[in-house]
């Protein structure tokens, strides 16, 4: 492993438990600079906690975390700069102004008047809020709002970023502008782990996906290999006219019906590959039925976050 | 329409029942208040008095100054005590507690008396304790005017037996003049001398409190507290920077009413103003302390107001911000020994009121800031624990 692939935080077989409950059973992961870690899981799986862990917010029971290779416990200060936090309620000072608010972060997180002024001026551009600096921030959209959260997490440019569902609630725009200045961020060299329930969010900027589940780590690694553990398979949904005859498609390899919906003119097929796609439309045609609409549909990480996990509601087991 | 009525009434003694400190402040907060004005009152309004020393220095050692001390022997809320000298009787009233006021018997005044003239007993009186002085004062002149009547009437007796009236002189009248125990200038006191400094220090009580306590609670709701806590950033010192700009608040809020009072109402400050800071700062401190231990006991936000409310009321109210506290029975009196307010409101009479150096406030200060060292720990050890 080079020095660039060594983790710049990691946590160690960290449990926690509230009570009776265990929240996090043995959970190990490592973030390495550059990347953006999914943290995906049902409600009460223990995202939160670990977050709040990786953040030294809670300490765990057992099991312990490194940051750039150190127990926070030995620099509290010093590593603790290290991190910046993006809860998923607004950390913000409602009756500040952007520019007080990010001031007031850059100052606490340890800049000199000279760099926070300069790293203010700078993350407010980044987000686009240069022309609202002076505004209060109760005055702002919630997609405002949400990118002056992002500022104040980034304004002393944490090589760790832990971001909590940084864009519930927010329009389309905002969710893009916020997701955009994510990947750069992360493209600059520092770690991300982003907590979300969006699940098209972790497939489009993360590099890698923490699936968890009742506390522990169930599937981990790349977006393909994750989607892979879930056992989907792409499928084509098709309306058509005529009548489809039983056992039509035995001949293709790996090709069969799925959820049956009973009504005339609709069928969902499962395959090996999409490039089964083209033989099952051929045979469609041979036997006289004619495909009016259908639609391709590749495995993706929905589906292998329901297979992994289920479909029961969590927070009814809480 | 009913229905509506109903549930949300419902609803709302639910949401009541859910959060006990609230309805137990509800309940609670006027008990606290009619109780300690209740007892602290109480003589006011013809409860038992409270009972107070008197030095009494005789220097005249005569029939009459003989016939007072036996008349105010008898007083049953009077407890004498019998010194020799003047000074050690004005020390006294300028330092003891439930003492406010000292008699000097002049040498001669029995013979003044008895040759007709009008003497009168010296009054070493602590200006602070005007409304009980007044009381005595009252008894005092009373006691004066039997004693001279019994000597008139013994004179008068006198004249009759010897049948000879040209050849004697009834005895004169026995009066009192005041003279202020404190050293230095004499002072004329008002009552907005009590009452500016008294109500100054329950307004900074309540608002530090509410203060304090409220912003936390905005920290954490805001969860900029969380954030900051990530900086690594110790609790400790973000709690001590509220609390010391509150406590600068408190200090402007003090001396913005001092400033006030001596304009508006003609307040004395003291031989030396700048000296209330001390008090000041003291108050301020433990107050800012205080706030914290309501913040860490809270609940929620709407806690706060009532347990806040409550607690400087009751505090400003034992520790005389409010009456003085020779009004309050015993076991009250030494419970405000425990009080901030007392020692705060002790300095500001003495700096005030007694024109007393500054030195003066430096005993309250320590024990105002002990107790607010106190309250910081307690604070301090609860929020942290909660913050785990």
């Amino acid at each position: 492993m080079s020095l660039a692939d060594a983790p710049i935080l990691e946590a160690i077989g960290i449990s926690k438990s509230y009570g009776t409950r265990l929240a996090l059973d043995n959970l190990s992961l490592a973030l390495r600079p550059g990347e953006i870690a999914a943290l995906l899981g049902p409600n009460g799986a223990g995202k939160t906690t670990t977050l709040s862990i990786l953040a030294t917010l809670l300490r765990p029971d057992r099991g312990r975390i490194l940051i750039d290779g150190k127990p926070p416990e030995n620099d509290r200060r010093g590593l603790g700069r290290m991190l910046g936090l993006v809860p998923q309620s607004l950390a913000l000072y409602p009756t500040l102004s952007a520019a007080q608010n990010v001031w007031h972060f850059a100052r606490m997180q340890g800049l000199s008047r000279d760099d926070a002024k300069a790293r203010c001026k700078q993350v407010l551009e980044e987000v686009g809020l240069s022309a609202r600096a002076g505004d209060r921030m109760h005055a702002f959209s919630g997609g405002m709002k949400r990118l002056l959260n992002l500022a104040c997490g980034i304004v002393h440019r944490p090589p760790v970023l832990l971001l909590d569902e940084p864009t519930v609630g927010v329009d389309l725009q905002s969710r893009e502008q916020i997701l955009t200045r994510i990947r750069r961020y992360a493209d600059t060299g520092s770690a991300v782990i982003y907590s979300t329930h969006y699940m098209e969010e972790a497939e489009r900027i993360c590099d890698r996906v923490l699936l968890i589940d009742r506390g522990k780590l169930i599937a981990e690694g790349g977006l393909e290999k994750v989607v892979l553990l879930g056992g989907g398979r792409p499928r084509i949904e098709l309306t058509y006219r005529g009548r489809l005859p039983k056992g039509r498609f035995d001949s293709l390899a790996g090709v069969r019906e799925i959820g049956a919906t009973g009504i005339e003119g609709n069928a969902t097929l499962e395959m090996n590959s999409l490039a089964q796609v083209a033989d099952v439309l051929h045979g469609l045609r041979t036997l006289d039925v004619n495909v009016i609409d259908f639609n391709l549909h590749s495995p993706n990480l929905s589906d292998a976050f329901i297979a992994l996990t289920g479909h029961a509601l969590r927070d009814q087991l809480l | 329409m009913l229905r509506a009525i109903w549930l949300t009434a419902q609803n709302e003694a639910r949401l009541l029942v859910k959060d006990p400190t609230v309805l137990f402040m509800l309940l609670f907060a006027p008990v606290v208040i009619i109780t300690v004005a209740g007892y602290s009152l109480g003589s006011l309004y013809g409860g038992a008095a409270n009972s107070f020393r008197l030095p009494v220095v005789n220097l005249d050692r005569g029939q009459i100054s003989d016939g007072m001390i036996d008349a105010l022997r008898r007083e049953p809320n009077l407890t004498l005590e019998m010194l020799d000298n003047p000074d050690e009787a004005r020390r006294l009233v300028s330092q003891r507690d439930r003492t406010p006021v000292a008699i000097v018997i002049a040498a001669g005044t029995t013979a003044a008396v008895a040759a007709g003239r009008q003497p009168r007993l010296i009054l070493f009186v602590d200006p602070v304790r005007r409304v009980e002085l007044n009381a005595l004062e009252l008894r005092i002149g009373e006691l004066c005017r039997r004693v001279t009547e019994q000597a008139r009437s013994a004179a008068q007796t006198q004249i009759e037996s010897f049948q000879a009236p040209q050849m004697l002189t009834l005895p004169g009248d026995l009066g009192f003049v005041e003279q202020p125990a404190v050293e230095g200038e004499a002072v004329s006191v008002n009552a907005f001398d009590q009452y500016v400094p008294g109500f100054g220090v329950t307004f900074l009580l309540i608002g530090m409190m509410l203060g304090i306590a409220l912003t936390l609670f905005d920290e954490r709701d805001w969860g900029t507290l969380k954030r900051l806590r990530v900086s690594g950033a110790p609790l400790t010192g973000l709690l001590l920077g509220k609390l010391f700009a509150r406590i600068v608040v408190g200090i402007v809020q003090m001396a913005l009413l001092f400033a006030v009072g001596w304009a508006l109402f003609g307040i004395t400050l003291g031989r030396h103003p700048l000296a209330l800071i001390i008090p000041t700062v003291g108050i301020s401190f433990a107050a800012a302390a205080l706030g914290l231990v309501v913040a860490s006991i809270s609940r929620a936000h709407d806690s706060v107001m009532p347990l806040g409310v409550t607690v400087s009321m009751a505090m400003a109210a034992i520790g005389g911000c409010w009456w003085p506290l020779d009004f309050e029975p015993g076991w009250m009196r030494e419970l405000a020994r425990w009080m901030p307010t007392t020692w705060t409101m002790q300095a500001f009479n003495d700096l005030m009121i007694r024109s007393q150096p500054p030195s003066a406030a430096l005993r309250p200060l320590a024990a105002t800031v002990g107790i607010g060292i106190i309250f910081l720990g307690a604070g301090l050890i609860r929020f942290v624990s909660l913050d785990d």
